[in-house]
């Protein structure tokens, strides 16, 4: 589920400058696309989240822990166990700890921790849960610190913010030119021009060699991209990679091209059947 | 040529003796280095190129907004490491109260962004300086902070809205505040010009369940066990 502010509501988004997108369309995707090319698509994890409010800015973005949520102790309970778990590094890291070991010694360490709970009264017990940093208290307020999901400004700045990124990570994929691998007396790594070109629509990255660049060399741009975003410190799922059934994919976008002239969500609709690549269609 | 390459086994002098046979085959070798440099400059001049696209097309939109925006602390170092990142997030403008520094703090803890590799990288000052000092809305006019309640769909899921609120909780993408002694605040007229807009839960699209990297196996059969699933969700 996504949590949504409703800062129009409140005025607050009419207060706001607006900042425009420029997304990529179908249509830029297409214009590259061809039979049998290799594609790629990610997704960035939390995207609106990755960017910071200015210190200025950050209380307006207010958010309210309703008090009627009534606390669940056993999923307190069980938080505090997993917590105690990590914190008892030799058992957890250790390998060559049996596994039995592992589980008498996790069984001891729940009751140890239910024990302590019953002991003290339950008001006791909710005063130590809304003190613990790691818990959402009840009927509490807290501000948003990164862009918020229903922020009129938040795709924009999310957009130019990812443009930046990507123009700063597809560009250093270097691959060593295959042929001249063998020769170790030169040993000369050609750094190629960009071969990937990645098309962004708000979170979802979606990627295509430039025309004629081998699959092998997808691959590893295409994983290099990766790692630099990870690097960098943006999360990504990778959703697919390869050539599935681009040759449908391609038949399909070009039938519907030539019949309505251009592409829309509903050809996206059209193509939602054709197994694999529909999730990558879907952009 | 031959000092290029590998002066030990060729020293310069030498060069005379070479048979033709040898000396048509370094010659080669002289135009294929010719070639690659070639290549090399070409790839500077489309780096530049495109630099030259992208960058006329931000200043329009935001550039000049952020100079103006953060023209106060313009002059400031933009973080390079770790370490920096809480003083430039401290020097920023906003609320000097003693929530201040917590949020701070929380913020720090939750940005997931590397000032070390976006400095390798070669990102944009004007998008260090968001990602680390934080992105300044503009505002056209002056909003009363107000307090809203909830939409009735975020009540009728309470463990749904508590899951969603832990997990943003846990990436510590919200701060919540709490007075001296560690307890929550539950009067938000205790935060300073604080506004807390309703709120509202929507679903999400569901995602795929796998991933297989590699090329299809009726094109390549002798990949076919590369295949790896990297990611799996139920």
């Amino acid at each position: 589920m996504r949590y949504i502010k409703d800062w129009s509501i409140t005025g607050y988004n009419d207060a706001l400058e607006d900042v425009p997108v420029a997304y990529a369309s179908l249509d830029d995707f297409l214009h590259n696309f061809y039979p049998l090319c290799t594609f790629g698509g990610l997704d960035i994890m939390h995207a609106f989240y990755t960017w910071l409010v200015a210190p200025a800015d950050r209380r307006d973005q207010g958010v309210h822990m309703s008090g009627f949520f009534e606390s669940l102790p056993e999923e307190y309970l069980e938080r505090v166990v997993q917590r105690a778990l990590n914190a008892s590094v030799d058992l957890g890291s250790d390998a060559s700890t049996p596994l039995a070991v592992k589980t008498s010694h996790e069984s001891a360490l729940r009751d140890d921790v239910r024990r302590a709970f019953a002991a003290v009264s339950t008001e006791e017990n909710k005063v130590q849960r809304d003190s613990d940093p790691d818990w959402v208290p009840e009927d509490a307020y807290g501000s948003l610190l990164f862009t918020g999901q229903g922020l009129k400004p938040s795709p924009g700045i999310n957009d130019r913010n990812v443009k930046e990124v990507l123009l700063r990570t597809s560009q250093c994929g270097e691959v060593i030119f295959p042929l001249l691998w063998r020769f170790s007396v030169l040993s000369i790594r050609v750094c190629t021009p960009p071969g990937l070109r990645v098309y962004d629509f708000v979170d979802d990255l979606r990627t295509l060699t430039v025309s004629r660049v081998p699959a092998a060399q997808h691959r590893v741009l295409f994983l290099k991209l990766v790692e630099n975003l990870t690097r960098l410190g943006i999360m990504t799922r990778v959703y697919i990679m390869g050539n599935h059934c681009s040759l449908a994919v391609y038949a399909v976008f070009s039938r519907y091209t030539r019949s309505r002239g251009s592409t829309s969500s509903r050809v996206l609709a059209v193509t939602g059947s054709a197994g694999g690549c529909a999730r990558y269609a879907c952009c | 040529m031959y000092e290029y390459f590998a002066p030990w086994i060729m020293p310069v002098h030498s060069v005379r003796v070479i048979p033709k046979v040898k000396r048509a085959r370094f010659g080669a070798l002289e135009q294929f280095v010719e070639y690659w440099k070639a290549l090399k400059a070409l790839r500077v001049q489309l780096r530049d190129e495109r630099r030259q696209l992208r960058e006329p097309t931000l200043s329009a939109t935001l550039y000049s907004e952020v100079v103006r925006e953060h023209a106060s602390v313009a002059a400031l170092p933009i973080p390079t490491t770790c370490a920096e990142l809480l003083p430039y997030l401290a020097a920023q403008p906003g609320p000097r109260d003693r929530f201040r520094a917590y949020e701070d703090g929380q913020a720090i803890a939750g940005l997931t962004l590397s000032p070390e590799v976006a400095d390798e990288f070669g990102v944009h000052d004007w998008a260090r300086r968001e990602w680390f000092g934080g992105v300044r809305l503009g505002k056209t006019e002056v909003v009363n902070p107000s307090v809203r309640d909830d939409f009735p769909a975020f009540h009728d899921h309470p463990a749904v809205a508590r899951e969603v609120l832990t997990e943003l909780t846990d990436l510590r993408k919200i701060v919540w505040y709490r007075d001296e002694s560690g307890q929550p605040i539950r009067d938000p007229l205790q935060v300073p010009a604080f506004s807390c807009a309703p709120a509202n839960l929507v679903p999400k699209m569901v995602s795929c369940s796998s991933l297989r990297v590699g090329s299809s196996p009726f094109l390549d059969r002798r990949n076919r066990h590369r295949w790896t699933v990297l990611y799996r969700r139920a």
